[in-house]
């Protein structure tokens, strides 16, 4: 599994500021420091996670464990980097670790979708949990109708999206993230957008992109 | 088979580059090729505006981040002040030696090493003199 080095990523869109005393004082373990440190920055974890995961129940897990990670590794945070930044790596890497737990629990027929126990590649299973396509077109709003898109996206190709055309990472960033080379990004990105237009924009013919 | 695969071969190269092209990650020589495509293309051209609102319409989310669930908030300073979390978080700033202040922890190694140091030196001491005997 890769792990998300402090060199591998640049400034994030996780803008949020933190302040550095605030840092250190939960690095010395002082009482009361962390609450304000959670209650800046959970509102950003939880909409990454959100929007990674296209469950808002798993979000809600993904941002527990976050914080229980910030917890224990606040110590290792040396300020080489923003803590929005190392924090969006900690969320990044709590996601991508419940979507490969999720992809398996799939594979072994463990989750319940809208198709329980399809073949990991069938692109119907993906969309579990998620709206319909045609829940998403009807939707009026452009925003809103993107936003339902991306939860029918397969996962791999969702967290493409979210990670560049959202958070605003490079296609070499979203590699590195996700432990696959840039060609890989290119092509999920390919046929993510070709999905997302039909979906979000409309292309006239109602085609499926994916295979 | 999907409809990609039944385009012609450049709109389908030109459409793959889509992404980068409106990220503008597309640079020299793929960027002109891309560029004389869609110029030459109208379904690749309009299929390319298709992409320019698509990209609008995910980088205006960053605007409109999904909200928490009420409660969230609240779980999560629970969570933060029961004890145990915050011990395993605080341990090793409270002190490697005291387990209390990282100040008294520092006194104590400072009072080893100078115990140890001055063991040390007597009984090289005692050694070297029972060796001059």
């Amino acid at each position: 599994m890769v792990r998300v080095t402090a060199a591998s990523v640049k400034e994030s869109n996780l803008t949020v500021q933190v302040d550095p005393a605030l840092v250190r004082a939960c690095q010395r373990g002082e009482p009361g420091a962390l609450d304000p440190l959670i209650r800046a920055t959970y509102a950003d974890v939880y909409a990454l996670s959100r929007r990674m995961l296209a469950d808002p129940d798993d979000a809600a897990d993904a941002t527990q464990e976050v914080f229980v990670r910030v917890m224990r590794s606040v110590l290792g945070f040396r300020g080489e980097s923003a803590f929005g930044t190392w924090l969006h790596r900690v969320t990044v890497n709590v996601c991508l670790t419940m979507l490969r737990k999720r992809a398996k629990a799939r594979e072994a027929g463990l989750v319940a979708g809208r198709n329980a126990f399809a073949l990991p590649d069938d692109e119907s299973m993906l969309a579990a949990g998620g709206p319909l396509p045609d829940e998403v077109a009807a939707t009026a709003d452009l925003a809103a109708r993107s936003e339902a898109a991306l939860a029918t996206l397969p996962e791999d190709s969702r967290a493409v999206v979210v990670l560049r055309d959202i958070e605003g990472l490079s296609t070499k960033e979203v590699a590195e993230l996700l432990g696959v080379t840039e060609t890989v990004v290119k092509v999920r990105l390919h046929r993510a957008h070709t999905r997302l237009r039909a979906l979000v924009v409309g292309d006239g013919d109602d085609r499926e992109a994916l295979p | 088979m999907t409809d990609d695969d039944r385009l012609p071969r450049f709109c389908r190269e030109a459409r793959s580059q889509f992404p980068a092209l409106t990220s503008g990650e597309l640079s020299g020589w793929p960027l002109r090729v891309t560029r004389a495509h869609v110029r030459r293309c109208a379904e690749c051209a309009a299929e390319l505006a298709r992409q320019e609102q698509l990209s609008a319409a995910l980088v205006s989310l960053r605007d409109q981040p999904p909200q928490p669930p009420p409660g969230l908030l609240e779980d999560l300073l629970a969570r933060a002040n029961r004890r145990n979390v915050r011990e395993r978080a605080a341990v090793p700033a409270r002190g490697a030696v005291s387990g209390a202040r990282p100040g008294l922890s520092v006194a104590f190694l400072t009072v080893g090493a100078v115990a140890s140091t001055g063991i040390g030196y007597g009984i090289w001491r005692g050694a070297r003199a029972l060796r001059h005997r």
